[in-house]
């Protein structure tokens, strides 16, 4: 169980559409991902800090966007396993 | 979860919030302290690149038809078509440009139908992706929308919108989507900062809203 720091704010959340319990959070110690329903969660390891914002994509949900507060965008092809900054 | 209205037209809940809150739950325990030590250790030393014109940004939607990128920032509202390298500012009608665009939701059935959650103009709606704008705030109590959700709009349950008004807390709008009444105060934890309605079976027929907090992530059954 947990997995998230504690007291800390999450500033993202998203659920993924085919398969709802797989999770994002976003906070500004980075991205964690759960795929218990957010039950249990693990440090994605190459996803940027200072997240903001994070989408899955509806039509391709392997794929999730994420945005950092300072406004730079990454994506993710492979359930966030890497990320390439986009802008 | 019904409201009374009271004298000066203020909504407030017609029941106690000791009692209002008991269907929010923590869905992750405290982790332990290793963890949490762990993890800032890991963290360290990772930086966020300079901004790019955008600003700061506060919200993120893809597209289920073409799979653009919808971003809310302190400067506006954007759209990206080439998967975020380029962005192009919506155009807002001056008397609803907001202060900061925060947060997102789609019509589940009707992608075109767009809801914008702002820090000082209240709710927005488009419903033809994205050309023409109108305010969609008629019953919320206050103007800064921190979070947005669109439940499922499965066969069996009435369209439903969720949103949370800092200070004031969590607002749902039901079947013809004409008017917001409050629910209750939400998590214990006020600080919302996003919902969304998860279609993970509550085992009461619905399914579960949940709520990122600066406390950490809530669900509550969407039948409240």
């Amino acid at each position: 169980m947990g997995g998230l720091p504690t007291n800390k704010t999450v500033y993202a959340f998203a659920a993924s559409p085919t398969n709802p319990k797989i999770m994002f959070a976003g906070l500004r110690e980075g991205a964690f991902r759960s795929t218990d329903g957010g039950e249990s969660w693990k440090k994605v390891a190459k996803a940027p800090r200072d997240v903001a914002a994070v989408a899955f994509d509806p039509g391709k949900p392997e794929v999730i966007f994420l945005g950092t507060a300072s406004g730079i965008l990454y994506r993710s092809p492979d359930n966030g396993a890497t990320w390439q900054r986009q802008n | 979860m019904e409201t009374t209205q009271r004298r000066g037209g203020d909504l407030r809940p017609s029941i106690p919030t000791s009692r209002i809150r008991a269907h929010w739950s923590r869905v992750m325990s405290i982790a332990g302290l290793a963890t949490a030590i762990a993890l800032a250790l890991s963290t360290f030393g990772e930086t966020a690149g300079p901004s790019h014109d955008i600003g700061h940004l506060h919200a993120l939607l893809v597209s289920p038809t073409d799979g653009s990128l919808w971003i809310g920032t302190h400067n506006g509202l954007y759209q990206s078509s080439d998967e975020g390298k380029t962005w192009q500012q919506v155009k807002i009608p001056a008397e609803l440009a907001a202060m900061d665009f925060m947060s997102f939701a789609q019509d589940p059935i009707n992608p075109k139908v767009l809801y914008v959650g702002t820090h000082n103009r209240g709710a927005l709606r488009t419903t033809d992706g994205g050309a023409a704008w109108e305010s969609f705030s008629t019953g919320l109590g206050g103007s800064d929308v921190h979070a947005l959700a669109a439940d499922g709009y499965n066969a069996t349950q009435p369209k439903r919108l969720y949103a949370w008004v800092v200070d004031k807390g969590l607002y749902r709008i039901l079947g013809d989507l004409s008017e917001w009444k409050r629910v209750d105060d939400g998590p214990s934890n006020p600080d919302v900062r996003a919902l969304q309605a998860v279609n993970i079976p509550t085992g009461m027929g619905g399914i579960f809203l949940y709520a990122a907090t600066s406390e950490g992530i809530f669900r509550s059954p969407d039948c409240f």
